[in-house]
């Protein structure tokens, strides 16, 4: 093409913000993203949030829907006559919020979920439309549950299911809440290792796999606890860092971020802070020390 | 304004090369930035415009002249005499026609409709463009466009296998 070849022997870049205006009027999306594959500068421009807002107007509620915490209320015991005092865990919704403007319980997700089950239960994390919480009262268990045992479940609040989990046993009472790490991939994290690599991946929506770094109060070594839904049980690695046996500290985790493949959390340990990185698929994982 | 309708009132453009040229009021005002600057009496001598050469300038001018009548509260009175969609057709072919430039003058143009905010011409120079690197390949584009491929071969290579409904 002519004006082609006169462009490349001319050479002179075009300014940033002249660039979007071109950009902003390309109607097809096809052609959008060629575009921004010519160069990085092009698609930084591309991905950047203002202009995609600009190229579809419209409201855009935040992504944040909102989080989980325990509210304290009176609920009803299974088999008790009256309502007693209870700790459940609450959806607190964030502004404009998809799920409504009103906090309302965990369990009023749920279809298929015994209520009492959840009366006192901790939500420890959710990601993508999944909630994991710790149950203090096994299905079949009456009083108090043993403090060995790690009960959990994962409570699918798009689809309104839930799933318990085999229950955990450590050898010591376990710990609760950042004393621990803990994670959720979908298959959206980690495609299945059977699938074609350079294809679409083959999406299984109710795949989960939960991952815990965890140990019980007197255990001197973390042990990676990874449950995957199409395999049904846990898999147990002990021994799973190099933490210094000897010094009967724990450390800290922070909440684990999931995002391409990956679960990340931010260690505190021996008064430092460490990164840890996992892959969601082969479950190799990593300390770091980090540079804050 | 009563000054517009008489068509009397005169904006005096200057161009850093030192070209002045005499425009309508109203010709001048379709340039949303040049429009502020009268608004705010900004006005009274002669407008600077930087970094717009002569040659430019006087093109964007050309341009505002023909499309003076058609937009605002004018309108109306040019479509007395020709049918709207006739006179719309009529700048449809005058505007293929003077877009007809090269590269660098098309860039030109549309840094002038973007300083200038003049939103018709930036329109056009713009979609003149895409529709310029639209049939395109990759390569095509980053030379009209004068960009680099600062992707690693691995990288581009990643980036096609993903996306490859964009390829097709």
């Amino acid at each position: 093409m002519e004006e082609v070849a006169a462009a490349a022997a001319m050479a002179v870049p075009l300014p940033d913000d002249l660039l979007l205006e071109i950009l902003v009027r390309m109607k097809d999306d096809a052609a959008l993203f060629h575009c921004a594959t010519t160069c990085k500068q092009w698609r930084r421009l591309v991905a950047d949030p203002g202009f995609l807002r600009r190229c579809w107007p419209g409201d855009h509620p935040s992504s944040f829907v909102g989080f989980f915490t325990r509210i304290r209320g009176r609920g009803r015991r299974d088999g008790d006559a009256d309502p007693t005092p209870i700790m459940a865990p609450c959806f607190i919704p964030g502004p404009q919020s998809t799920l409504g403007p009103d906090g309302r319980y965990l369990i009023s997700f749920l279809s298929t979920a015994t209520a009492g089950l959840f009366n006192d239960a901790v939500p420890l994390l959710s990601h993508r439309g999944l909630v994991l919480v710790r149950l203090f009262k096994a299905r079949d268990t009456p009083g108090c549950a043993d403090p060995t045992i790690l009960q959990l479940a994962v409570c699918n609040l798009l689809a309104g299911t839930c799933d318990m989990l085999p229950p955990l046993k450590f050898s010591s009472a376990f710990n609760d809440y950042m004393w621990n790490g803990y994670a959720i991939l979908t298959s959206t994290d980690c495609p299945s290792e059977d699938g074609p690599l350079l294809h679409v991946p083959l999406i299984n929506p109710s795949f989960f796999k939960v991952v815990i770094i965890g140990s019980g109060r007197d255990d001197l070594m973390y042990t990676l606890h990874v449950f995957s839904s199409d395999k049904a049980s846990w898999s147990v690695r002990s021994n799973c860092f190099n933490t210094n046996a000897q010094s009967h500290r724990y450390g800290s985790f922070s909440d684990a971020i999931v995002c391409h493949g990956m679960a990340h959390w931010v260690f505190y340990y021996y008064e430092c802070f460490h990164l840890i990185n996992m892959n969601g698929r082969t479950l190799a994982h990593l300390l770091h020390e980090a540079p804050f | 304004m009563a000054t517009r309708e008489a068509g009397k009132k005169m904006i005096m453009l200057k161009s850093p090369d030192g070209m002045e040229f005499e425009v309508e009021e109203a010709v001048a005002m379709e340039s949303q930035t040049i429009r502020k600057m009268i608004e705010d009496d900004c006005a009274d001598t002669a407008i600077l415009i930087p970094n717009i050469n002569s040659k430019i300038l006087s093109r964007v001018i050309e341009y505002c002249n023909k499309h003076v009548p058609t937009t605002g509260a004018t309108g109306a009175a040019a479509s007395d005499t020709v049918a709207p969609a006739a006179l719309a057709e009529d700048l449809k072919i005058w505007d293929a026609e003077f877009i007809k430039v090269n590269r660098a003058t098309r860039f030109d143009l549309i840094q002038a409709a973007s300083y200038l905010n003049i939103k018709g011409l930036l329109d056009l120079t713009s979609q003149t463009t895409i529709d310029t690197i639209s049939d395109n390949s990759l390569e095509e584009i980053r030379s009209f466009l004068s960009t680099k491929n600062d992707y690693l071969p691995e990288e581009e290579q990643t980036i096609r296998r993903e996306n490859q409904w964009a390829f097709q």
